[in-house]
């Protein structure tokens, strides 16, 4: 399962003056769904493109199956794609868009026909074959567009923010729906997408960008719980930011100074007085009604809201920090109004440490 | 007041069309109501006239000879205009359709010196040619409207489902431009039909039916052009209504085709 199916080998590509792509290096696993995650502009889509064989490399190789495919085109490269807009052919109904691959492999016409009819099913559109393109709701060309590209049986199935022009309601039906034709398919998705809340879903493993180059790869818990940078822990979720400064290093904590008071954070690879951020997730800090103790961090409640199954408060102090904390909805509800004095507290692996 | 504005506008535009219509059938010359009697005997006077019937032939060859042309160079360069950008698009399209404001005079005299020079003699051929030149832009305009907006990721998801480029042109691209581009062909049948100025400066002793009609008013005011007019409306009129019908068809019996061919399988 773990064996390469595409392999990216220091690819870079320019458009002009400008720079796209800085050596990017990415092993894609077989079988496993992996998003290509980033801000637009990040260089994600133009890296779908380069495995599609819609843009050529400036330089590096790119490798399918084994097969060196840098200078393929793309209707020789074992991958078909889900454009953004879907690019369903609108002069053809829903059997002859999705048989149209087919058709240009000269398959005799009984084998098309089942393979349509049988991708139909897994996609669950079997009763409208006979549609036309323009009588789709968005849902619809989704299933199309989806069942146009898997059944040509492609070696990568490439989506390019395929939920993007759908509303809320149908997207994430279809999350679920992508999840369970990638099971029954067995096939290597490529996703590219800028919601970070569809690659955490969706993915088995994130490829964070930003400016052309690659942030960080992992799981979605490890660029959640571990990200490595200011960017990745910023793009990913909602974190507080701390600037700090390490005082004394005690064998595995380190007490750092974040203007406020004082907190132990991890010791690894860190020196006494090095400038470092902090990230604290909302939903570590714990808050408790503030008593006067010795060291604890106290503020005021500034604002708080209510989300459902969650209680978000602003915690302001005195330095004109503001915290975002978090907490379950428990049967008390809001238990924290504005202007109450409290105490907030994290445990020390709550604090991901990020290097300037 | 809106409708009644519609009504006389309406009026206006085609109320001249009708009159000629029916003095074409007035069994007497007077072109003043009240009509004394219906006859065909301008149609006759018309098919009789050697002259007239030569050039309504010569005006279809002339016609159907440009538009084809004007189609095929005019569809490529819709195609290539719809993938320029930036200020080549501008440029491109500022170029390709400045003639329309140039006068047909200057267009004349500029071809009339044009093939002096090359030792071509007038024919035919150069007044088509001709038609092509100024038909051109309007092709153009025509098409570009709706090639500009014609969606080339259809192109790539051809390619990405193992389309050749020219396969993606012949599967894709060309029947989903084809209505535009057939619209335009008739609108540059139409101008190279009645197109006068033009032909004059171009044609040799062949000429065409607008040139015929004209050199018989200099003489004399006679119904029988009044039928040769409509002759000439009833021609464009079929072509329009030829091509219409025919992609009518094509979609009806294309459907059929595969509502059968799903029933067998």
């Amino acid at each position: 399962m773990s064996d390469a199916i595409v392999k990216l080998d220091r690819i870079t590509k320019s458009f002009g003056p400008v720079k796209a792509l800085h050596e990017i290096n990415l092993d894609v696993r077989n079988g496993e769904i992996l998003t290509l995650l980033g801000p637009s502009g990040c260089g994600k889509t133009t890296l779908m493109r380069i495995v599609a064989g819609f843009e050529q490399p400036t330089t590096g190789a790119i490798t399918i199956n084994g097969t060196d495919v840098s200078r393929v085109p793309p209707e020789r490269r074992p991958v078909n794609m889900v454009f953004q807009r879907y690019a369903l052919f609108p002069h053809l109904d829903v059997f002859d868009n999705i048989a149209f691959g087919l058709r240009l492999r000269k398959l005799p016409s009984k084998e098309i026909q089942e393979s349509v009819l049988k991708i139909l099913e897994l996609v669950q559109m079997e009763d409208l074959a006979n549609r036309w393109i323009n009588q789709l709701s968005g849902g619809q060309s989704q299933r199309v567009a989806l069942a146009r590209a898997l059944v040509n049986r492609p070696a990568v199935l490439l989506l390019d923010e395929p939920l993007a022009a759908l509303d809320l309601k149908i997207r994430q039906h279809m999350l679920t729906e992508l999840k369970r034709i990638h099971v029954e398919t067995g096939t290597t998705f490529i996703y590219v997408t800028h919601d970070q809340d569809e690659a955490m879903m969706l993915s088995d493993r994130i490829v964070l960008m930003d400016h052309g180059r690659i942030e960080q790869i992992g799981t979605p818990e490890e660029m959640y719980a571990a990200p490595q940078s200011l960017f990745a822990a910023q793009f990913l979720g909602d974190t507080n930011i701390l600037a700090a400064k390490v005082t004394v290093i005690s064998g595995a904590d380190a007490r750092c100074n974040i203007g406020i008071g004082d907190v132990d954070v991890p010791s690894k690879g860190l020196k006494a007085g090095e400038e470092i951020n902090l990230s604290v997730r909302p939903e570590l800090i714990t808050l408790s009604e503030a008593n006067g103790a010795d060291g604890s961090l106290t503020g005021v409640v500034k604002d708080h809201a209510f989300i459902g199954n969650r209680i978000i408060y602003w915690v302001a102090f005195p330095n004109g920090l503001v915290l975002r904390c978090q907490e379950a909805r428990g049967i008390a509800g809001i238990t924290y109004p504005a202007g109450t004095a409290i105490a907030v507290s994290w445990p020390v692996q709550a604090s991901v440490v990020l290097k300037l | 007041m809106l409708r009644g504005y519609v009504w006389l506008y309406v009026f206006i535009l085609f109320g001249p069309l009708l009159l000629i219509v029916l003095f074409s059938f007035h069994s007497s010359p007077a072109q003043t109501f009240p009509m004394q009697g219906l006859s065909l005997i301008w149609y006759r006077k018309f098919f009789d006239n050697h002259v007239l019937v030569e050039s309504l032939k010569n005006s279809l060859i002339v016609a159907t000879c440009s538009a084809s042309l004007t189609t095929v160079l005019g569809s490529m360069a819709a195609l290539a205009l719809a993938r320029l950008q930036g200020w080549k698009k501008n440029a491109f399209g500022f170029l390709t359709f400045a003639p329309v404001a140039l006068p047909g005079l200057f267009i004349g005299v500029a071809l009339l010196v044009l093939f002096a020079q090359f030792g071509i003699s007038r024919s035919l051929v150069t007044v088509a040619l001709a038609h092509t030149l100024i038909s051109l832009p309007f092709f153009l305009e025509a098409s570009r409207s709706r090639l500009d907006y014609f969606d080339l990721s259809l192109e790539e998801a051809a390619r990405d489902l193992g389309a050749t480029p020219w396969q993606s042109f012949r599967l894709v691209t060309l029947p989903i431009v084809a209505p535009t581009l057939i619209g335009a062909a008739i609108l540059s049948f139409a101008i190279s039909f009645d197109e006068v100025i033009i032909t004059i400066f171009t044609s040799g002793e062949r000429t065409t039916l607008p040139i015929a009609i004209w050199s018989m008013m200099r003489q004399a005011m006679t119904p029988v052009i009044n039928a040769a007019s409509v002759m000439a409306l009833s021609c464009v009129v079929l072509v329009i209504g030829s091509f219409g019908l025919f992609g009518w068809a094509r979609r009806r019996w294309s459907l059929g085709q595969r509502r059968s061919a799903r029933v067998e399988a």
